[in-house]
């Protein structure tokens, strides 16, 4: 977002949500049945060219706030569905909750409000006096160029711009609980004969008629018509700003007959009425049914049967419109938390594998070594396992997201990491089945868990959805499927290589198996076999990605940073396998190589979309960056390390000289 | 021994390999940064397309580097001599010789397209029809006799040159004019004299040429120059200035007639000519980001049409040029107003070389190390034994 929005955007929400100050007392939280849940997690809304479930939309919403997926309520867990149905329902209770994750409490202190911990959560209330402050603060940091602002400035930034998001939540429904007393003495009688409240949607199918006395159609004296004039013009000029508040959400779909494919919030429903058109009966319908839902905001049989209605409705034209999908699906995918699963089981398997490798003998065999006995043997099985099962449900979160989004596995950066993790992680595994030495076991387990580990923190710093809609050069899924998921796999392959490599170089800083000439060679021998396998699908993933350059904008090669990163790793590893066959390095200089291979890969990945220039930029959050960094200052240390090694022990193998000779050469 | 024998060991030696593949890759990551500050284009020219450069490391410390251009000429040629003819020929070293075969087809390929491919694009309103293409970069001066006759142009190597006070005079044998050419900037705009700017060097009418920084992106560079028209046999002259992004040619009168001049992006013919007939866009439902563009294009050739459509992925391929779906705009177009359509436009005789090349490497890797897991598995099942 610019910064002329962006202050705009702040400047027009503080006017506007200025009466939402008002102060209330907390509520408990509501306890919505599990069907009235489950019945609005699917309600299918359009959000960033797309269609998703209600669950997906909070679930993104209550990450961007929150910083999770969930929140802790009195001990009790609330959930994504049930927050966002709080927000637009139950808004007071809703605006109880410590909602506003704030890293450093000199942002809250800097606006005038008490600070809790350093690093605390706020409720809305309790930020509610400093709003003010907070907004009119953002509104100048927004002015400051993004380079120059101070890590506070960013947070003050960010914490208005959620606080703005909250409001846009809590005050979606306000249109709906409003009500007009109108008719009869209260004025307005020609259009409200009964005297009574009206609801919004009641007085939408009459604005058409009140639009035309309003520019003067009719007879009558001059006065009353004044006076209805501005009588019309007060409610309309009402009904307009509590429709400016509903913008949120789309979340009714376009008329049964309709070719439109866009959803509308209902502010785009309330707009239609003012149209000459007017509001269509179908749109009205919905319209109504929304606000009789949060008539009956409460917890009960009345609310599952009026949200059971609109969902009913929703769904209904949805699927008439074949656009429903994979909306449940999607909700099960969530709901399932796959990946937040096979991160906890790939601890466990690291807990596993750091005990076998602590306490081999009796319940493990030792690296290496053949016991003839059932229970070492079983150990081992069970270590084995203890990777595969994690493996396999991340294997099933990548399929599922596939056929969600009908589309190969690779489509976005985070399905990168996904992605990359998997195959390290089961060739290692393939690895360990061919030696079975139990290290390529281990590394898969920490693979598996550093891989899941950045992908959960990835989506929860950017907070943004991973299935976002194409961009059309990318709308091809036979190109998708080849280059991305090739060069995916390079990326893999060299990260793994530059984790075997790791063992390699800190075992023989630490004296790890010392003389045991067959440990290292083998260590080397995997690290160079991965090494391969990664120039492999590097070089034909670089090479597909011109052909489909080629394919769309009619160039093989563009020097586009994303397509240099691929070409670096490619050249990297083509100068460390011809180097190891002109015998210019050994064992010791093939793991090193695999270390640096290892940045290359990372530059490649994430590195180059932070340059902000070519085809492939992607704004990135500033704790992704960091991230990178440390990754390079980590990698550099263990090349440092692996330096000292050598230094203290000349020689390839652990401790006795080197193992391979030169090859000559012509040997080729 | 020959004397061929130790230059030829040096050219086919895996050390000469490693020195290119890192010189390779520093060159790949240094353009890569690079790109930040100065754009693609210069960044391209100046590390990939070149034989030799500095680079200034630090801000001020030069460092002297040889061009990704000749590091891949010499990269084919250490691939010939080392990786096919010096190779050892047998099974296990089939699949490295066709993966390297394959390389030598992707360079060789990169090569032409380099010397011999023309790009450029074609923009096209809806039912307006063209048969010609535009460089991105490049720009030509044109003359002709207003109102018709012949074209005579001048390419932007005879005038690029022409910066500051330097002028060239070009002489047409069929015309009784002469033209010069001065004061040559790449990114200028006309500005007129007196009004708080420093008076200029040169002012032609009142007017005079600004110069500007040069854009890192170099499609938004416009170029602009003096031109004095004169008459070969009285010498009598009148001035001008040429600006890329003038709406009209300059019109000057000599020898009698009037003239027209333009500086314009140099353009090529096509053998067909293009309609677009009507251009279609789709949106991501309530966002402003393109699902799809697309063009429904008639392909005229000697009389005869042809309906096309051309889309992004989806290129149309006629006689050696191929036309791809490029862009649209304008991008702020609201509805009801008329849209343009963009192709690139390439001629490139080794177009499907890369293509051919990723097969070929993939068999050689997939043979090469297919022997090696095997051979590998082989020990592993041994040693478990």
């Amino acid at each position: 977002m610019n910064s002329i929005f962006k202050n705009g955007f702040l400047v027009a929400c503080a006017l506007m949500a200025l009466p939402a100050l008002a102060q209330s007392e907390a509520a408990a939280p509501p306890a919505w049945s599990e069907e009235a849940t489950e019945l609005f997690a699917t309600l299918p809304v359009q959000e960033g060219g797309r269609l998703k479930p209600m669950d997906t939309f909070a679930g993104f919403k209550m990450l961007k706030l929150h910083g999770k997926r969930s929140m802790r309520l009195d001990g009790v867990k609330r959930m994504p569905t049930e927050w966002l149905m709080d927000c637009i329902l139950q808004p007071e209770a809703a605006k109880a909750y410590p909602l506003f994750r704030v890293d450093d409490s000199d942002v809250v202190t800097g606006v005038g409000l008490p600070a809790k911990k350093k690093r605390d959560y706020y409720s809305y209330n309790e930020l509610a006096p400093g709003r003010t402050e907070l907004l009119n603060m953002a509104h100048q940091y927004a002015r400051l160029d993004r380079t120059r602002r101070t890590r506070i400035q960013d947070q003050v930034l960010n914490l208005a711009h959620n606080v703005r998001e909250f409001e846009a939540l809590t005050q979606f429904a306000d249109f709906a609980r409003r009500r007009f007393a109108l008719g009869g003495e209260k004025g307005l009688g020609q259009f409200f004969e009964e005297e009574r409240e009206y609801r919004v949607s009641e007085i939408l199918p009459r604005v058409p008629k009140m639009m035309r006395a309003y520019h003067g159609a009719g007879d009558g004296d001059e006065a009353a018509k004044q006076e209805e004039a501005e009588a019309i013009q007060r409610l309309l000029g009402e009904v307009d700003l509590l429709a400016q508040k509903s913008e949120e959400i789309a979340l009714f779909p376009p008329a049964e007959s309709s070719n439109a494919v866009e959803w509308r919030s209902p502010f785009g429903l309330i707009e239609a009425a003012f149209t000459p058109g007017g509001i269509a009966p179908g749109e009205l319908r919905m319209l109504t049914l929304f606000e009789s839902l949060c008539d009956s905001r409460e917890p009960g049989a009345e609310f599952e049967k009026g949200l059971g209605a609109l969902s009913a409705v929703l769904i209904g034209t949805a699927r008439e419109k074949e656009v429903f999908g994979k909306i449940e699906l999607e909700v099960a995918y969530y709901r399932a938390g796959l990946a937040l699963k096979s991160l906890v089981f790939y601890m466990i398997a690291f807990l596993l594998v750091a005990i076998s490798w602590m306490r081999p003998g009796r319940f493990f065999v030792g690296e290496g070594g053949a016991s003839g006995s059932f229970l070492p043997k079983l150990g081992n099985a069970a270590v084995f396992a203890g990777v595969l099962l994690p493996t396999v449900l991340l294997a099933w979160a990548i399929t599922m997201r596939c056929i969600i989004r009908s589309r190969p596995p690779v489509t976005t950066l985070y399905e990168t990491i996904l992605f990359v993790t998997f195959v390290a992680v089961a060739v290692a595994l393939v690895i360990e089945l061919i030696n079975r030495r139990k290290v390529a076991v281990s590394l898969a387990a920490v693979m598996g868990l550093l891989g899941l580990f950045l992908a959960n923190k990835y989506e929860m710093n950017e907070g943004v959805d991973t299935m976002p809609s194409m961009v059309a050069v990318l709308d091809t899924n036979f190109w998708l499927a080849t280059h991305v998921t090739t060069v995916t796999m390079g990326y893999a392959a060299g990260l793994l290589a530059g984790g075997l490599a790791h063992i390699y170089l800190l075992g023989r800083l630490f004296g790890f198996k010392k003389g045991d000439k067959a440990f290292y060679r083998d260590m080397s021998r995997m690290t160079y076999g991965v090494l391969c396998f990664s120039l492999l699908f590097s070089i034909v993933g670089t090479v597909l990605g011109g052909i489909w350059a080629n394919e769309s904008w009619g160039r093989f090669w563009g020097w586009d940073p994303k397509e240099n990163g691929a070409l670096m790793i490619v050249l990297w590893q083509l100068a460390v396998l011809h180097a190891r066959r002109g015998g210019y390095i050994r064992d010791f200089g093939v793991n090193m190589a695999a270390v640096f291979g290892g940045i290359v890969v990372a530059f490649s990945w994430f590195g180059v979309n932070l340059l902000g220039v070519g085809l492939h930029s992607y704004g990135f959050t500033d704790k992704t960056y960091m991230a990178l960094m440390s990754f390079y200052a980590i990698e550099f240390a263990v090349l440092l390390l692996g330096g000292v090694a050598y230094l203290r022990e000349p020689g390839d193998s652990g401790g006795n000289g080197a193992s391979i000779s030169p090859r000559s050469e012509a040997e080729g | 021994m020959s004397i061929f024998d130790k230059p030829f060991r040096f050219l086919a030696s895996y050390g000469l390999s490693c020195v290119l593949f890192l010189l390779l890759l520093l060159l790949t990551y240094l353009g890569t940064v690079e790109q930040v500050d100065h754009g693609l284009y210069a960044t391209q020219k100046k590390y990939f397309e070149s034989i030799f450069l500095v680079h200034w490391a630090l801000g001020n410390l030069p460092i002297p580097l040889p061009g990704a251009y000749l590091l891949m000429v010499v990269l084919f040629v250490n691939l010939l001599c080392g990786g096919i003819l010096r190779a050892r020929k047998g099974w296990r070293q089939l699949g490295i010789l066709i993966a390297h075969a394959g390389i030598c087809v992707m360079l060789a390929g990169s090569f032409f397209t380099f010397k011999y491919a023309l790009n450029g694009q074609l923009t096209l309103y809806e039912r307006q029809e063209s048969n010609r293409f535009q460089s991105y970069h490049e720009w030509e001066i044109t003359l002709a006799e207003a109102g018709g006759g012949s074209e005579y142009v001048i390419g932007q190597e005879d005038f690029a040159s022409l910066e500051g006070s330097t002028s060239r005079v070009f002489r047409f044998p069929d015309l009784p004019v002469e033209l010069a050419v001065s004061g040559y900037a790449p990114n200028a705009e006309p500005r007129q004299a007196g009004q708080g700017v420093a008076s200029p060097a040169k002012a032609v009418d009142g007017f005079f040429l600004r110069t500007l920084d040069r854009d890192p992106e170099s499609e938004r560079n416009v170029p602009g120059a003096y031109a004095t028209l004169s008459e070969t046999a009285t010498g009598a002259q009148q001035e001008g200035i040429l600006w890329g992004f003038a709406r009209a040619p300059l019109v000057l009168e000599a020898a009698g007639k009037k003239w027209a001049l333009n500086l314009r992006h140099r353009s090529w013919e096509l053998p067909f000519s293009i309609v677009l007939n009507k251009f279609e866009r789709e949106l991501h439902p309530g966002t402003g980001m393109a699902k799809s563009y697309a063009s429904e294009v008639t392909r005229i050739e000697d009389g005869v049409g042809q309906q096309v459509r051309i889309a992004m992925n989806a290129p149309l391929r006629h006689r050696g040029y191929t036309l791809y779906q490029s862009s649209w705009g304008p991008s702020d177009a609201k509805p009801g107003t008329p849209l343009y359509s963009v192709f690139s436009v390439v001629k490139n005789p080794t177009d499907q070389f890369p293509l051919y090349s990723c097969i070929i490497i993939t068999i050689g890797m997939l043979v090469h190390f297919s022997l090696r897991l095997f051979r590998y598995m082989r020990t592993e099942t041994r040693r478990s034994a």
